[in-house]
């Protein structure tokens, strides 16, 4: 009885400590991502955000089972949630099908955005609505992702979502528009909505005294700014204020086909040489740079060609400061008809962050922009040869450290452009800056994640996909299972062949 | 540790010169890959990912570990060679080690020959390396961990079928716990402690290329606790 009682006090102390020590790894662990591109990684902007947490976060992410079904986007957007909730206890993260529910329509009283998407089903085509928004809350305070499908930069939105609510103060940017025939609604709509992301925008009008609660003021078309606006940016910038700039070297009007007009100084470029950056009246080509389309009339047939346009420089990360925040995970940057930045040595807070190819060269006037006349297009070159600074910042030594940022192209923005070029990255290029500029710095770490062809489009020949698809189904449905199953009626009957031999022997 | 290999030795034997491990083994094969191929249709899905076809594992392993583990203990016990087992000069530890090891091979083997899915549909995309080394991982502790839970339930049962369901109950509940919340709405410690006890859970992490050490430590507890328990029971057995 006693021995009986003995092993039960021993096996009641072993199983304990196995419990405990399994406990214990709630308390002391860590986790690995195996993913080659780390997308189960969040940064540690995020990490600390989300290990400071006082109260609880709550992400609830609708998405629509027909999204999930047709696309693999979902699941990587599940994935990142996941993670933020297995950082920190105080984050919860839900996922909700909004057709499980008693009116699905409901979400988008909580701003998810419903989207059309073509579906298939029973043989009939029709058009179904659709979910994929997040919806996160922290106390009494709520902030939306209306429609997120890009995993690759969900991260950002949700830590600066969070970042916002824990704040529970809104950022604001002051969008100055120095040529008033473009609207933002005309031009500019992009990348009011990219910077919308984390920023209330605000349009601040001509002559309007620029307001000390916008953290940031982004500037259009500096060079047409009016006289009078200019006094009001220093002033801003001297109460503390950060401005980015973006003026050209050359007037290029595309609504009336393209006509250069040098722009010459203006009152601007006096602002930008009080901050240490000098901004050039010449134009950029470069080596590194995107196409043109022209549409060109040949025998009465109107044909789109494709021409090289060195007038469309494209940065390339090596070219950009790795030290300097906004350019550190640089994605890209293309400019149309750029000028140059220079900064002055004897100014120490200025610096070029972004420059030409040192193959690039300069045109001077009279401005040749034809991409059909590529030899003219090289006329300068020979004098003019070498790498060029295109973005510069600055950053005032003493005072309240108001901060600027000059970019030698105002057309990098601009809807019809980006749309030309498909140049997203300029964007995220503004939006890293206005970060830069409005002391957030460390936002600028939560990196974008690369991302990958996530479908099984490798093989495009169609007679080697079937033969890889037949052979798979072949390989694992039947040749795989009936080798092992020969394999053992092999072995057992050579095993009763063996004992019938020696059963003969005995 | 030399009982331990003339248990694994003989164990080993014992299941390959049976038709059962075949059987087992190609069943699996066949039904994992209809399944991931036909019903869940891979190609038309256009997904760079094989986690739907490991994703199924846990529920198939509920029925392929009692499969493998049934007859472990309940065999000899019913052919009343339990007996002769535990006079042999062998620690009660090395027969447990040894036999635990040896259904742990066949179901290592199951395991293994799953490689021919990513082997052979590799070329279609970009599939994540790191992905497939995670479902790989928790394939192993998953079967480690479950077939110690088989082991142990083979030695408290007199039969093989016995064996073969409480085996199985038991692993489908350790699979299915954390989705008892959704369907229970318990409060939140009960929910907590379902989750912790949840395979699927678990495996979810593995699943997707993450590596965490909670997931490590959990399998690892319950290997050990599993194969105590059957050498207590053992030992006990040997007792009376």
């Amino acid at each position: 009885m006693r021995g009986s009682r003995r092993r039960l006090l021993v096996h009641g102390l072993v199983l304990s400590a196995i419990v405990l020590a399994t406990a214990n790894s709630l308390v002391y662990f860590t986790r690995v991502d195996l993913t080659e591109r780390r997308i189960h990684t969040i940064s540690h902007v995020s990490r600390e955000l989300l290990e400071g947490l006082e109260y609880d976060v709550s992400i609830t992410y609708y998405r629509s089972a027909r999204l999930v079904e047709r696309f693999p986007e979902p699941r990587e957007i599940v994935d990142v949630l996941e993670e933020y909730a297995a950082v920190s206890g105080a984050v919860s993260a839900r996922f909700v099908d909004p057709s499980g529910l008693e009116r699905p329509e409901d979400v988008e009283a909580l701003g998810v955005v419903p989207q059309q998407l073509t579906v298939t089903e029973g043989g009939e085509r029709r058009t179904a609505v659709v979910y994929s928004g997040v919806v996160i809350e922290y106390l009494d305070r709520r902030a939306v992702l209306p429609f997120v499908f890009q995993p690759e930069t969900l991260e950002y939105d949700l830590t600066t979502a969070i970042d916002n609510l824990l704040r529970d103060e809104r950022r604001y940017l002051g969008l100055l528009l120095g040529d008033q025939t473009r609207g933002v609604e005309e031009s500019y709509r992009f990348v009011a909505s990219e910077l919308a992301r984390t920023y209330e925008v605000r349009l601040v009008r001509p002559g309007e005294v620029i307001p000390d609660d916008l953290d940031v003021v982004l500037v259009t078309d500096a060079h047409r700014l009016w006289p009078e606006d200019v006094p009001l940016l220093a002033e801003y910038l001297e109460r503390g204020g950060s401005v980015l700039l973006t003026l050209n070297a050359v007037e290029v009007e595309l609504r009336n086909g393209i006509q250069p007009r040098a722009v010459g100084r203006t009152p601007v470029h006096e602002l930008a040489a009080m901050h240490g950056v000098t901004v050039g009246g010449s134009l950029l080509l470069d080596e590194s740079h995107n196409p043109i389309e022209v549409e060109e009339v040949a025998a009465g047939v109107s044909v789109t060609r494709s021409y090289p346009y060195p007038h469309w420089p494209v940065v390339l990360p090596r070219y950009t400061s790795e030290e300097h925040p906004v350019t550190a995970r640089f994605p890209g940057l293309d400019l149309y008809w750029p000028g140059t930045v220079a900064v002055d040595p004897d100014y120490p807070g200025a610096r070029i962050i972004a420059a030409s190819t040192p193959r690039a060269w300069l045109m001077h006037e009279p401005f040749e922009l034809n991409p059909q006349r590529s030899a003219q297009l090289l006329r300068d070159a020979e004098h003019t040869r070498g790498q060029y600074g295109l973005v510069a910042v600055s950053r005032q030594q003493t005072g309240p450290g108001g901060r600027l940022a000059v970019v030698s192209d105002s057309h990098f923005l601009r809807d019809d452009l980006l749309q030309a070029t498909g140049s997203a990255w300029n964007l995220e290029f503004a939006s890293s800056l206005a970060h830069w500029l409005s002391h957030d710095e460390r936002l600028l770490e939560v990196r974008t994640r690369a991302s990958r062809v996530l479908t099984l489009s490798a093989v495009t020949d169609a007679q080697r996909e079937a033969t890889i698809r037949f052979t798979a189904r072949a390989l694992n449905v039947v040749l795989l299972p009936l080798s092992v199953m020969l394999y053992g009626a092999f072995r057992l009957r050579r095993r009763k062949r063996r004992s019938r031999v020696g059963g003969r022997q005995e | 540790m030399k009982g331990t290999l003339a248990v694994l030795r003989k164990e080993l034997l014992g299941s390959f010169n049976s038709p059962v491990a075949y059987v087992v083994l190609s069943a699996f094969l066949v039904f994992t890959s209809v399944w991931f191929f036909f019903i869940h249709d891979f190609f038309a899905a256009d997904v760079a990912s094989l986690r739907s076809y490991y994703g199924i594992m846990p529920i198939v392993f509920v029925v392929l570990i009692p499969a493998v583990t049934m007859r472990t203990w309940a065999e000899e016990r019913a052919a009343g060679t339990d007996e002769i087992l535990l006079t042999l000069p062998v620690g009660e530890a090395s027969l447990v080690l040894g036999k635990y090891l040896a259904s742990l091979s066949l179901m290592l083997l199951a395991v293994v020959l799953t490689i021919f899915v990513p082997l052979s549909v590799r070329e279609l995309g970009q599939f994540e390396p790191g992905e497939i080394y995670g479902q790989y991982i928790g394939l192993v502790l998953l079967v480690t961990a479950g077939t110690a839970v088989g082991g142990l339930v083979s030695s408290l049962s007199r039969h093989q079928i016995s064996a073969f369901v409480g085996t199985a109950l038991i692993l489908l509940f350790l699979t299915l716990a954390a989705e008892l919340n959704a369907v229970l709405e318990l409060a939140a410690v009960p929910a907590a402690v379902l989750r912790f006890l949840s395979f699927d859970h678990r495996f979810r992490n593995l699943n997707r290329g993450v590596l965490d050490t909670r997931d490590l430590a959990y399998f690892a507890g319950l290997t050990v606790a599993a194969l105590y328990l059957t050498r207590a029971a053992l030992v006990a057995r040997k007792a009376r």
